[in-house]
């Protein structure tokens, strides 16, 4: 029978494992933790570890992990954490000028990419971080380059709606953006029925959210809205948040999905909700033991972790305590109250409770 | 539970493999068509087919690869979900030569679960081990120079804190 005739099998190790494509396999399947140690076993690994194929290979197979990325008061370095927080490391030193440094900034992540946008002294500036490389570079400016906007992945690709224009007289916008980490490109996305800035974003139901946020003509906005890529629409949700007294200086909505639910950290009353799709309400779910209402929400991250929330910032058991805290939780919307996991994590007791930003990688 | 198994077991069909040393097998049909190679063979000769020979795969592989054919030859229900998981690592924990072998085996045989479940076994062997050992556990060949190599691992220092 013509079939088996081929594949004739060496004899030899690692060379035996049968095609290129298995041992790529193979490698894809160890923690990324191992992935800069590997690259020195020899050339062949090192070039795999320094392309983006085996992280494709990784979503391929559906072996990816999260990577959390905080930037703290006082740190030079943005650091990088495991989901359980151990081992955490500081990335290279981001290689800005010192306005950069110095001023607020915003960041997401999109595949192994995280962007870092701010203002250096000859303007707008977005460093990007590449996880493959372990190298900060300077990336392709957006169309409207923007501060204070919402930002979300897909897993793929980076979205960004609303903001400052920094290029346009500081304008309140209303357009979107799209990041490829594939060819670093920006391309223009609809503009959203609403111009805002200090607005946040999430994707839920696979659509592009972007929730809140304030302009010149309504002040506080409590209506959100919804990009549907493949109409290429926006659809206007108003009312989205809960009536809340919001102050002017209040951070963008705490928001996070996690199970395909929508999460909320309501920061005066230091209160989680979930919103509930059906009646489009929210549904109180407790306190969250980090204190968002002591700075109007900022300097808190609530993020989505897998399939976790987590939560990261000052803890509201302690108030005497001045170091970092850090809880996940398996949210269950049925549920009176979450419950909260306070992590052991080495390298965050000596951190200050303030977080400057704060991204999750999955890859 | 044991009157559905052994229901199952015999009255279903049984077919013959033959492996590259010339030894033959018979194993239910159920079993063998978890690999795609086999049923498609199977599929091409129909009632026809006197034995099936397998070229590439030596007896030994072979009883190994049946035995995981067997166990996972009907659907799992969730209950019995925790126990086919020791089950399977029970099964890869052999070896390395042997594990070499069955990977290839279960490559040619494509059987698309036991692969991943082996390559997963191959991935788990790198983890924790030093560059040196990754070499020495796999037979790979350093080709860095000396300079190429201690330069990689300056810029990687972090990683061996």
């Amino acid at each position: 029978m013509g079939v088996c005739e081929t594949n004739k099998i060496p004899d030899t190790d690692w060379k035996a494992f049968s095609s290129k494509k298995r041992k790529d396999l193979i490698l894809a399947r160890v923690p990324r933790s191992e992935y800069l140690k590997l690259s020195s076993v020899n050339k062949r690994f090192l070039s795999l570890i320094k392309s983006n194929e085996i992280f494709k290979m990784r979503k391929e197979i559906g072996f990816t992990e999260q990577s959390v990325f905080i930037l703290a008061t006082g740190e030079e370095n943005w650091l990088a954490f495991d989901r359980k927080f151990k081992s955490p490391r500081k990335l290279p030193i981001l290689p800005s000028d010192f306005c950069f440094t110095s001023v607020g900034k915003e960041s997401l992540c999109a595949g192994t990419h995280l962007l870092v946008t701010g203002k250096e002294l000859d303007g707008f500036v977005i460093w990007t971080y590449k996880l493959a490389t372990n190298r900060w570079f300077k990336g392709s400016s957006m169309v409207n380059p923007r501060c204070k906007f919402a930002s979300a992945t897909d897993g793929t690709f980076g979205y960004v709606a609303g903001g400052i224009g920094i290029e346009s007289g500081r304008e309140i916008l209303g357009s979107a953006e799209k990041y490829n980490p594939d060819d670093g490109s920006w391309e223009p996305l609809p503009n959203m029925h609403k111009k805002r800035s200090s607005c946040s974003g999430c994707f839920l139901d696979d659509k592009f959210y972007v929730i809140g946020g304030r302009n010149e003509e309504e002040g506080n906005l409590r209506c959100g809205e919804a990009f549907d890529e493949e109409e290429n629409t926006w659809e206007l949700i108003p009312n989205m948040l809960p009536n809340v007294g919001v102050s002017e200086a209040q951070c963008p909505p705490l928001v996070a999905v996690v199970n395909n639910q929508l999460y909320y950290v309501e920061a005066c009353e230091n209160e989680i909700m979930v919103f509930m799709k059906k009646t489009k309400s929210w549904k109180k779910l407790g306190g969250v033991p980090v204190r968002a209402d002591c700075n109007r929400g900022w300097g808190v991250a609530f993020k989505s972790l897998g399939n976790e929330l987590l939560a990261i910032g000052a803890s509201s058991d302690c108030y005497a305590c001045h170091s970092m805290t850090v809880y996940t939780c398996f949210p269950d919307p049925e549920a009176m109250k979450l419950q909260w996991k306070l992590l052991e994590c080495g390298g965050m007791n000596r951190l200050r409770n303030f977080i400057k930003n704060c991204c999750v990688m999955t890859a | 539970m044991a009157s559905s198994t052994s229901g199952s077991s015999s009255s279903s069909k049984v077919v013959k493999i033959r492996s590259s040393d010339n030894e033959n097998f018979e194993v239910e049909e159920a079993a063998a068509a978890r690999s795609e190679t086999i049923k498609k063979l199977l599929e091409d000769v129909g009632d026809d087919a006197d034995v099936i020979p397998l070229p590439n795969v030596d007896a030994k592989t072979l009883v190994k690869v049946m035995e995981w054919c067997k166990k996972h030859m009907d659907d799992v229900d969730e209950l019995n979900k925790e126990e086919m998981k020791t089950w399977d690592a029970e099964f890869v924990d052999m070896d390395q030569s042997c594990l070499y072998n069955v990977l290839l085996a279960a490559n040619f045989l494509n059987i698309k679960e036991l692969l991943d479940q082996l390559t997963q076994k191959v991935a788990d062997m790198i983890k924790g081990k030093s560059p040196e050992e990754i070499r020495a556990t796999f037979n790979i060949k350093n080709d860095f120079t000396p300079e190429e190599e201690a330069e990689i691992r300056k810029q990687n220092a972090w990683a061996f804190e």
